[in-house]
Order: structure tokens, then C-alpha cells, then sequence
């Protein structure tokens, strides 16, 4: 009888022990990836914005190769101006490598949208979307840190 | 004696024993991978010479005190304070505001040099840029309001020992209550268990790498600082960026005339804008500029766009003046990049504007120099230097005293500044030698060296000037230690700042100056919230012998 309760408390230990060391050491460190809800599957959404627009930056497939974006520019305030639309470029940049890919400009789609067929990650790393919007007499620059895993 | 109650007996001796274990155990230092001190900004704004100091931020949304420093001769007027989120994040909601001012502030100076403090409002962990403006330019300081973070191997010693606290207790209740003894090995085991989770994750907290620093190693997000072992990504062991490229707006300019010198940094690999300049050594940029005459200029331009630096340079008369400029990217390493065209003055055609010219901390006028140490006024406080081994290869041993009063008060962190400039013709126009000079240096002093080179400076022969008395010991100066109590930051905690006039009198540098000849010196501290520059020509011998 007495045996069996130590049996059971060795076991009650040992699974407590498991228990608290897998969520402790492993939870916190979740995948990067954390894809939004209408976007295409592995996609990740971004969010920055400037004093004009919030920018919204959707990268289809952060891994390394080719890969589509889309830019969505919501302007604050509600409304965007009567003026001309935004031209909106494109790059990207791999600091720690040394690495730049070409400028491309972004083609305008409806509600503020702009789109990129291709911009080439050749590599993993810590990459930087950079995303110039030129408009109303304003360029602003915005960078978008982007993890391209392995 | 029955077995019950030895069983009981056991857990109670069991309990003891690991409570007093709990007991014993190390207290675990809060997590502090984040954990920056204030971040001090010297910042040449128009004509004033400020230094920018941002509190630590302890809790968001909370507040962000701003001190802003001013010198001797800095003008009364108002600053206007901003602050912007810059990050980038996964959740809409976190980047709502970003790129948008969330708070205002205005801080009035009064002329007075001193301290004077506005605050700010910042409303969550993340990247952020502060923004100042008298006016007529704005300049703008990125930073980092960190989160307070707990490590995994942290939340295993706090899940552990929390978990072991209650267990104690159930353990106790269960050896005094329970019929059958062996029901208290259950929570008792459970509490060993507890605590070996905590004393694992006490083991490896000090041995897990740190996830690299947001903002200082790595492009800083919004999640990335909250959580930045979740965003720390492919852990490489070096995060340095290629070097910069240095472009001069103009390379000519009127002398006399208040010129906007731009400096554009781009990176050398790219091309693209060098905008990820960290704070180093109390300043995003240290701008150096040596004129014709043996002028000095140490300032420190504004940001004022994505690699963009600018500063207003009035220069007094014609000829050539040699450009560098010091800063650390994110990443790590420091650079110096020397402008390869430099600035030329062409002399004013009419009537010199010298009465309208801003004054600026940290520049003098070199008259004709002799060669070799000893003492100078400047600003009405005598700097009295020695100089020993001075010889190429050799490490030269150059001990100042500032005024005689321990009442030095750090600038830029340092309570001395050396810049070298050298080999040169001790005879020429020293823009255009400085702009030739191989060497260009700049090294600092935490304070006066060990009593032992003190003591033998004074048999120099370059040091004793007509009429200078031996080194009185100064008051408050501890002769065993050489003052630079409060200027390292010992666990994130914030260095002294500007304000605390207690260091000095004595500086020393020491410097290996790698080549003989002439060499042009200046020697930079602040005393009486004005910064001193004091030049010298030294000249250095070649090696006395060659040893075997
Ligand atoms: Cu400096």
C-alpha cells in the first residue's frame, strides 16, 4: 500500500517536473510567423505608418526567394485628398550583408492598394522592406524590418 | 513508536529541510535584457550646444522625463518638445499611431546654463523618435522604450519557486492532517520537483545568450521589444553593418557666413541612406572640424532625415578646413570617416559678420603654438599639461590639470577629451594638414592615473611652466582614487550627468602616438558648464634605440 504511494508521488513529480520545464523554457519562444487573417497562407502582414498614412505591408512568402507585396495605404483622417494618388516604391536590403535588391514601383490598385509581383530575398536574414510614398509634396520613407528565416 | 508517525515526522523534517534550501538559495536579479539607463544626446541645435537627456522609461504607458542641458552663453529661448512612435508591427492595433506625435511638450531656457525638464507622454514599448525644435530646424533622436522582460529560464525560477512556496505549505498541512505519513511524500515530491525547475532555470538564466538588443543590435519592431525572445530570429554572432560614406553637402563656403553643413551618410555597400546611427559616446554624431589657424570645432549636427545630419557652421576666415566625423551604426563599431574634400573658405569680400555668429560650445582660436606641454589659459581657467614618453611606439603618458578645484563635470561621459591630429608641419595652415595627416585621433580620460604617474609627471621637463607651484591637493579628491565614481554605468544604472561638477582636477590620457613628428593636440573638458579646448604641439621622437 505504502509502496504504491510512492510510486504515485515519484510519478506525480517526475510529470510536474516534465510539465513546468516544457512550458517554462519552450512557450515563450512561438514561431515569428503570425499570418492575418485575409492575407495568403504564410503570409505576413506588417503595419507602420507616417504623420499622412497608416501603411499596411503584406509580404506573401517571407522566406528566402521571390516574393510577392502588397502596400495598402489608409490615410488618416479618413479620407484621402483630392489630389493625385501616391506613387509608391519598393525596396529591400539585407544591412548586415550588404545586400540591396532593385527599386520597383508599385502598382496602384483600388482602396489604396499597391501591389509588387516579385521582390527577390536571396537570402535568409534580418531584411529591411524599405517603402518610399511619394505624394502631396511629401516622400516618406518607412522601414520594415522583415526576419527571413532560413 | 508507530509508523505514522515517523512518516509524519519525515515530512516535517523534509519541509524544514527544504524550505531552509528555498532559503538559501540565491535571490534572482530581476530581468534586465532590456534594461538601458538614460540616454544622453549632445545635440548642436542652431547655435545652441544642448545636451538631450532621456530618462529611463520604467513603465508604459507612463512618462518620458526630458532634461535639456545648456552651457555658458547658450541663449534664452523655447524648445518644442515631440514625440513619435516609429515601430512597425503584426497587430494593426499596436502601429495605430505610429509615424503620428502622441505628445507635445515645451521647455523654456533661461539663459542660465543648467537644467531645465519637460515630460512626455509615451504610451507603449517600442521603437520612438523624440523631436526638438527652436524654431527654425528640428532635430530628431530615435529611441527605445523598453518593456520589462522576463527570460524563460526567469519565468522557470519564478514558476518554480512560487510553485514550491505553495507546495511547502500543502506539504506541512499534509504531514500534520494526513492519517497515512506516505500521503506527504506526494506534495513533497512535488515540491522537489518545483524546486529543481527553479534551480535549473537559475542555473540557465546566466548562461542562455541574451536575445540580440532591439534598436542596438537589430532593427528595432514593436513586437520584436515586446518580446524579444519570440522576434530574436537566426541568432548570429556578428551583427556589424558595412561602413559608411561621408558626403559634404558643398565643399565651399564664405568665410564669415553661417553656412548649414549637411552631412549625408550612405552606406558603403548599398548606397542606400546610413540611418541606423546608435547613441555612442554621448551623441548620434561627433563632428570635428580643424581650421586654417588651429580652430576646433567638436559638434554634434541634428538629424534631420534618413541619414541625414546638418549643422550650422560659421567659419572665420579663409582657407581650408579638414572635416571627420565619428558615429556607430547599429550592429556595432565605431567609425570615423574622414570627409576626403573637406570644407574651403573663400575669405568674406566685405565687412565680417563675426558679431552675429552663434556661439557654440567647444571651439577656440589657436594664436602661434610652442612646441611642448605646459600651461595655457583658456576662458580664464589655466590648463597646465605634461607630457611623458613621448615617442613613436611608445605609450605616452599626457596628464592635464584643469583649473585647480575638482569641479570637471563630464562631457559627453568622459571628463577629457584628446583629439591627434598628426604627423604635420608644425609651420602650416593646419586645415590643410589636418586634411593630409595620417593620423587622426581621438581618445578620452576617465580621470587622473594611479598616484604613481602623477607623482613622476611633474620631473618632466615640459612641465613646470615659470611660476607654477607644486600640485596642491585638492579638496574633495580622494588621492587614491582617480574620481570616475558614477561615470561607468554598473548594472544599467544611470551615469552622473553634466551637472555633477565633482570630477578632476587632473586628466590623463594615454596615447601611443605611432609615428615621430609634429603632432597638433587638443584637449577637451567641460568646467563650469562651459567646454574647454586647449591645443598644444608636441612633438615626437622617433625610437631612442633599437632594442634587441
Ligand atoms: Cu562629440
Amino acid at each position: 500500500m505504502s509502496r504504491r504511494f510512492l510510486v504515485a508521488a515519484v510519478v506525480l513529480a517526475a510529470t510536474l517536473l516534465t510539465a513546468l520545464s516544457v512550458h517554462a523554457l519552450w512557450a515563450p519562444w512561438p514561431g515569428a510567423a503570425r499570418p492575418a487573417s485575409d492575407a495568403p497562407r504564410g503570409a505576413i502582414t506588417l503595419t507602420g505608418g507616417t504623420a499622412r498614412d497608416m501603411v499596411i505591408l503584406t509580404v506573401s512568402a517571407p522566406v528566402t526567394g521571390s516574393t510577392a507585396l502588397d502596400v495598402r495605404l489608409v490615410p488618416r483622417g479618413g479620407t484621402a485628398t483630392g489630389g493625385p494618388a501616391p506613387v509608391v516604391m519598393v525596396s529591400a536590403a539585407l544591412p548586415t550583408a550588404g545586400h540591396a535588391v532593385p527599386d520597383c514601383t508599385a502598382v496602384r490598385a483600388p482602396d489604396g492598394h499597391y501591389h509588387v509581383a516579385a521582390l527577390p530575398l536571396m537570402m535568409p536574414g534580418r531584411w529591411q522592406v524599405l517603402v518610399t510614398v511619394d505624394g502631396d509634396g511629401h516622400r516618406d520613407r518607412l522601414v520594415f524590418p522583415l526576419n527571413v528565416p532560413r | 513508536m508507530n509508523a505514522p508517525s515517523a512518516a509524519r515526522r519525515l515530512g516535517a523534517v523534509l519541509a524544514i529541510l527544504l524550505s531552509t534550501l528555498g532559503l538559501l538559495m540565491p535571490p534572482v536579479a530581476e530581468a534586465d535584457s532590456a534594461a538601458v539607463g538614460d540616454l544622453h544626446v549632445a545635440q548642436t541645435l542652431g547655435g545652441r550646444e544642448l545636451t538631450v537627456i532621456l530618462r529611463r522609461v520604467t513603465g508604459v504607458p507612463g512618462p518620458l522625463h526630458v532634461d535639456v542641458i545648456t552651457h555658458k552663453g547658450t541663449a534664452a529661448g523655447r524648445l518644442d518638445l515631440a514625440v513619435v512612435p516609429t515601430g512597425v508591427s503584426t497587430s494593426a492595433s499596436a502601429a495605430s499611431v505610429s509615424g503620428t506625435t502622441v505628445d507635445t511638450a515645451a521647455v523654456a531656457l533661461s539663459g542660465r546654463p543648467g537644467t531645465c525638464s519637460a515630460v512626455l507622454d509615451v504610451t507603449r514599448a517600442g521603437p520612438w523618435e523624440l523631436s526638438l525644435s527652436d524654431g527654425n530646424r528640428t532635430a530628431t533622436i530615435p529611441f527605445i522604450v523598453p518593456k520589462q522582460l522576463t527570460s524563460p529560464p526567469e519565468t522557470a525560477v519564478y514558476l518554480g519557486f512560487s510553485g514550491a512556496g505553495v507546495l511547502l505549505l500543502v506539504t506541512l498541512l499534509v504531514a500534520v492532517r494526513a492519517r497515512r505519513g506516505w500521503w506527504t511524500l506526494v506534495p513533497g515530491g512535488a515540491l522537489v520537483a518545483c524546486l529543481a525547475v527553479a534551480v535549473t532555470g537559475a542555473l540557465l538564466s546566466s548562461r542562455l545568450p541574451p536575445p540580440p538588443s532591439q534598436g542596438g543590435q537589430v532593427d528595432a519592431t514593436i513586437d520584436g521589444v515586446d518580446d524579444p525572445y519570440a522576434y530574436s530570429g537566426q541568432r548570429i554572432g556578428d551583427y556589424s553593418r558595412p561602413p559608411g560614406t561621408l558626403l559634404l553637402s558643398s565643399s565651399t563656403t564664405r568665410a564669415g557666413e553661417v553656412a548649414d553643413v549637411r552631412l549625408a551618410l550612405s552606406d558603403a555597400s548599398t548606397g542606400l541612406p546610413l540611418d541606423d546611427v546608435v547613441v555612442h559616446d554621448g551623441a548620434l554624431l561627433h563632428l570635428l572640424v580643424v581650421g586654417p589657424s588651429g580652430q576646433l570645432w567638436h559638434l554634434h549636427p541634428i538629424r534631420t532625415g534618413a541619414g541625414v545630419f546638418e549643422v550650422p557652421l560659421s567659419l572665420p576666415e579663409g582657407g581650408h578646413y579638414a572635416v571627420s566625423a565619428e558615429f556607430a551604426r547599429r550592429g556595432g563599431g565605431v567609425q570615423q570617416l574622414r570627409s576626403a574634400t573637406g570644407i574651403d573658405a573663400v575669405p568674406a569680400t566685405g565687412r565680417t559678420t563675426t558679431g552675429s555668429r552663434p556661439e557654440v560650445a567647444a571651439r577656440t582660436t589657436a594664436g602661434d603654438l610652442q612646441v611642448g606641454a605646459g600651461a595655457r589659459t583658456v576662458a580664464d581657467v589655466q590648463v597646465r599639461l605634461s607630457a611623458s614618453s613621448l615617442v613613436a611606439g611608445q605609450a605616452a603618458v599626457l596628464s592635464a590639470r584643469v583649473g585647480d578645484t575638482a569641479t570637471l563635470q563630464p562631457w559627453l561621459g568622459m571628463l577629457g577629451h584628446l583629439i591627434v591630429v598628426g604627423p604635420l608641419a608644425p609651420e602650416a595652415a593646419v586645415g590643410t594638414a589636418t586634411q593630409n595627416a595620417q593620423v587622426w585621433a581621438h581618445s578620452h580620460s576617465m580621470g587622473a592615473m594611479p598616484d604613481r604617474t602623477h607623482d613622476t609627471s611633474g620631473t618632466d621637463g615640459t612641465a613646470h611652466a615659470p611660476g607654477m607651484g607644486p600640485h596642491s591637493p585638492s579638496p574633495g579628491l580622494d588621492p587614491d582614487m582617480p574620481g570616475m565614481g558614477g561615470l561607468t554605468s554598473v548594472n544599467g544604472d544611470s551615469t552622473a550627468d553634466e551637472t555633477v561638477a565633482a570630477y578632476g582636477p587632473d586628466i590623463c590620457f594615454v596615447h601611443t602616438f605611432p609615428a615621430p613628428g609634429y603632432y597638433r593636440i587638443w584637449i577637451q573638458a567641460e568646467r563650469g558648464y562651459t567646454v574647454l579646448t586647449v591645443p598644444y604641439l608636441l612633438h615626437v621622437t622617433g625610437t631612442v634605440e633599437k632594442r634587441p
